[in-house]
């Protein structure tokens, strides 16, 4: 057995000594509850910041396009794949009288045309179409287009960004953490995404905190996962390793290589990827995702996942052969639309659409578990009773992301 | 519910047979440990064989249906595992209520 000295997993090193400008003192837990705060947070975050609005493959041919109801910017976003295979974005709002454009989710249009007198755009939200046009006054078409919304595509995922001159680039804004997921792959993953959605009565950071740390997994999960995450060596189940990068956060997860999974585990590992460590998958998918640089960046023989946190609220999990996603977008300062997705390859035999299945209600489980804490540790915050949460070190995320937000609020409060 | 042949014996399991997790999950939520038990015992020993027939049906639209039928069935037993598995109890005790999640296509 490992002795203490060479066992990683009880290392006396401190991931907060590399990030002292952070502290490791208790954090304020008012951002959690309060009204002002979340209005801060509103206006020089999560209108300043790119946000995650889903994949490429949701709008694969020209004309497709999907409406993003973003409450947290006051808006409603559409997202439409041009003739020549790129993408616009604009308010959901038309030139006229400022009424709604797209009322759906999601469809294909040749053009987009109000409903309340017909004006009518294309797909770069030029106005081409305003009847009954001698009728208005001096009318220029050619300035009253749609309201654009700056929008671009990092590894086949789509950002938006409502700032109306974003300071960064997309690619600059996910920075060394982006580029280290190159070469992963996401489209082939990406052939059956599962999607979750429920609104819970939580504060967006307090749902995200939830999935930022995976040291509550021997209390929270000690009955969904009772030995996959957990080993003699590894009892706390402690990251391999973790660092912040930029505004965004790394980790990679331990696995318990000697994990004995269930019986239909048994079955469903046969037929493809599940949530399981990298043991007990088939060696044909290694090669693909485990290639990016960003992916179990120290080689570590008990890697299971590797997380990504990028700030403000998506979070992005990738294993072999599936990934999985979670976006927390702020409703208010207690309620969160969590928006998580379980991707696969595209099943190509039944056989392997059970197995899918298998790793879509487990991911769904372990979620119920955490589900309900998020809302109970809601529920007491306002008490009052405690005003501070204490943070050890492989919670340093919880930390981080605090920090990020407050550090970027007073950044773009002096900018306005 | 009619199954492929050599699994009619199955047919007795007809209200496990949905197409969408959402309903798969409410069976589950509205059954007894007993029933979710019975449904895994009987499905547990076959899962060898349902899955070597499965495994050379290509996944598509116009599957038929009775092995559509068949493979809601291996569907609801991964919605019971974890209740059989890990939980001993239909839902989780100081959970989430899993109603609560709307899921998109599958």
């Amino acid at each position: 057995m490992a002795t203490i000295e060479d066992n990683p997993y009880a290392s006396e090193s401190r991931y907060h000594d590399l990030y002292p400008e952070m502290g490791t003192g208790e954090i304020s837990t008012e951002p959690y509850y309060s009204e002002e705060y979340f209005e801060l947070e509103k206006e020089y975050i999560f209108k300043k910041c790119w946000l995650n609005a889903g994949r490429i493959e949701d709008i694969p041919k020209a004309g497709d396009y999907i409406v993003k109801e973003v409450p947290v910017c006051d808006t409603s976003i559409v997202i439409v794949r041009r003739k020549d295979g790129g993408l616009n974005a604009f308010h959901n709002v038309c030139s006229h009288r400022g009424n709604r454009m797209a009322y759906e989710d999601s469809g294909n249009a040749r053009s987009f045309s109000c409903r309340f007198h017909g004006w009518t755009y294309g797909h770069d939200g030029d106005l081409v179409v305003v009847p009954d046009e001698e009728n208005y006054f001096n009318l220029d078409k050619s300035c009253l287009g749609l309201s654009m919304v700056s929008v671009d595509l990092w590894e086949g995922f789509i950002f938006i960004n409502v700032d109306p001159s974003p300071k960064e680039t997309l690619d600059e804004y996910m920075g060394d953490l982006g580029k280290g997921l190159h070469g992963y792959p996401f489209a082939e993953t990406s052939g059956q995404v599962f999607t979750f959605e429920t609104v819970v009565n939580a504060n967006w950071k307090l749902v995200k905190d939830a999935f930022q740390e995976v040291c509550h997994t021997p209390f929270q999960h000690n009955r969904s996962l009772p030995d996959a995450y957990i080993s003699e060596a590894n009892p706390h189940t402690r990251f391999i390793d973790m660092a912040v990068v930029g505004r965004h956060a790394r980790a990679s997860l331990f696995g318990n290589m000697a994990h004995m999974p269930s019986p239909l585990a048994m079955k469903a590992y046969g037929h493809g990827a599940t949530i399981a460590s990298a043991s007990m998958v088939d060696g044909d998918e290694v090669s693909a995702a485990l290639a990016p640089p960003g992916v179990n960046p120290t080689g570590s023989s008990d890697w299971s996942f590797e997380l990504q946190v990028f700030f403000p609220s998506f979070f992005l999990a990738v294993t072999q052969g599936s990934y999985f996603t979670h976006q927390f977008i702020p409703l208010s300062a207690d309620k969160t639309h969590w928006f998580s997705t379980t991707c696969f390859p595209k099943a190509t035999n039944a056989a392997e659409r059970f197995s899918q299945e298998y790793g879509r209600v487990m991911f769904r489980d372990i979620m119920n578990e955490d589900g309900r804490q998020i809302e109970e540790t809601q529920s007491m915050l306002k008490s009052g009773a405690k005003k501070s949460f204490i943070l050890k070190d492989e919670e340093l995320f919880i930390r981080q992301a605090l920090w990020q937000g407050n550090e970027m609020i007073i950044e773009n409060q002096k900018g306005a | 519910m009619t199954l492929p042949k050599g699994f009619e014996d199955l047919a007795l399991w007809a209200m496990w047979d949905h197409d969408l997790m959402s309903e798969r999950s409410l069976q589950r939520a509205e059954s007894t440990m007993e029933e979710i038990q019975s449904f895994y015992d009987a499905m547990l020993p076959r899962m060898e064989n349902i899955l070597e027939y499965l495994v050379a049906v290509p996944m598509s639209a116009d599957m038929d249906l009775e092995t559509k039928s068949l493979l809601n069935l291996t569907k609801s037993m991964a919605e019971v595992a974890p209740a059989v598995e890990q939980f001993f109890e239909p839902t989780i005790s100081f959970g989430f209520d899993t109603t609560r999640w709307e899921h998109g296509p599958e």
